[in-house]
């Protein structure tokens, strides 16, 4: 399993390409300025979120399956801006058939999400034991992982059949479906009770 | 992936893993469900644990017993309890022999 030093020098490769590629995204189409400037701004936040994660617990206090989903998840978010970025930069030069290329990604971003929602229930949060609110925290857990998995999966089949421009219109609103079911069945576990 | 076919092939386990859909619980409220003896139940709570399927924390002298199941292994679950998904009668019998051989 991979080491902590190894880990945060992955990370560190990861953030200067994927800012190197932002500022090169931003030279080439300045009218997104916003959204490479987002995108730019998100990978030394993550990498600061990673030292300070693993400075309150160091990597090989966590167990295997969540090492494995710790490292996996953010390696993902770093691959994903990567993708998103040099995608621009390609479609900027005009290199392939970006139609194929935008299909291809959204499938591909389905299907990640469809994985994450898949593992979510099983590496989510440590043991809550015997408590009242151990059961209802299972509960959003499991609620989690369907929703996510499910919304992922729609996902891929919409871009997988539906027209990129019918797709690209709906997509976006699957997800936030997804999450706001999530959010809404938390605060519904968080909801104050008599006792 | 076997593993997790195996413990989802018989149906004392099946039940365990529904139980536990109820929330997190100690292996003897588990064990008070079914008429069986407590080396056979901590036989089938071991293939679940190997199977990934559940994982435990001891508190005092409990043993709590808590979900841990994919989006993929709970729907096999339902797919398994609904269609009655179970070994052939000589294999689970073998199988059976060898669980209550384990020593708890």
């Amino acid at each position: 399993m991979m080491r902590t030093r190894t880990f945060h020098t992955l990370i560190a490769l990861t953030v200067l390409v994927n800012v190197a590629l932002g500022i090169t995204n931003w030279v080439i189409t300045p009218q997104y300025a916003w959204r490479w400037f987002a995108g730019i701004m998100y990978m030394p936040s993550m990498w600061i979120f990673v030292i300070w994660a693993l400075n309150r617990r160091p990597l090989s206090q966590y167990s295997i399956t969540e090492r494995r989903f710790f490292i996996v998840s953010v390696l993902s978010a770093s691959l994903l801006i990567f993708l998103a970025f040099s995608l621009r930069v390609i479609e900027h030069f005009d290199v392939f058939n970006m139609a194929a290329i935008d299909r291809a990604w959204g499938i591909g971003i389905g299907l990640f999400l469809a994985a994450l929602g898949n593992t979510l229930p099983k590496v989510l949060g440590p043991l809550s034991a015997k408590q009242c609110a151990g059961s209802e925290k299972q509960s959003v857990q499991r609620f989690a992982g369907w929703a996510f998995a499910l919304a992922g999966l729609m996902y891929a089949v919409l871009w997988m059949f539906a027209s990129i421009k019918l797709a690209d219109a709906i997509s976006i609103y699957i997800v936030m479906a997804a999450l706001a079911l999530v959010v809404l069945r938390y605060l519904w576990a968080m909801r104050p009770r008599i006792i | 992936m076997s593993t997790v076919f195996k413990a989802l092939s018989d149906p004392t386990r099946r039940r365990v893993l529904a139980l536990l859909r109820q929330g997190p619980a100690s292996a003897g409220e588990l064990a008070d469900h079914f008429e069986f003896s407590k080396p056979t139940m901590s036989a089938h709570f071991t293939v679940l644990k190997t199977a990934d399927l559940v994982e435990t924390e001891k508190q005092g002298k409990q043993v709590i017993y808590r979900l841990k199941m994919s989006v993929l292994e709970d729907a096999l679950l339902g797919f398994a309890k609904t269609f009655g998904l179970s070994l052939k009668p000589e294999q689970e019998a073998t199988d059976r022999s060898e669980e209550e051989e384990t020593p708890s």
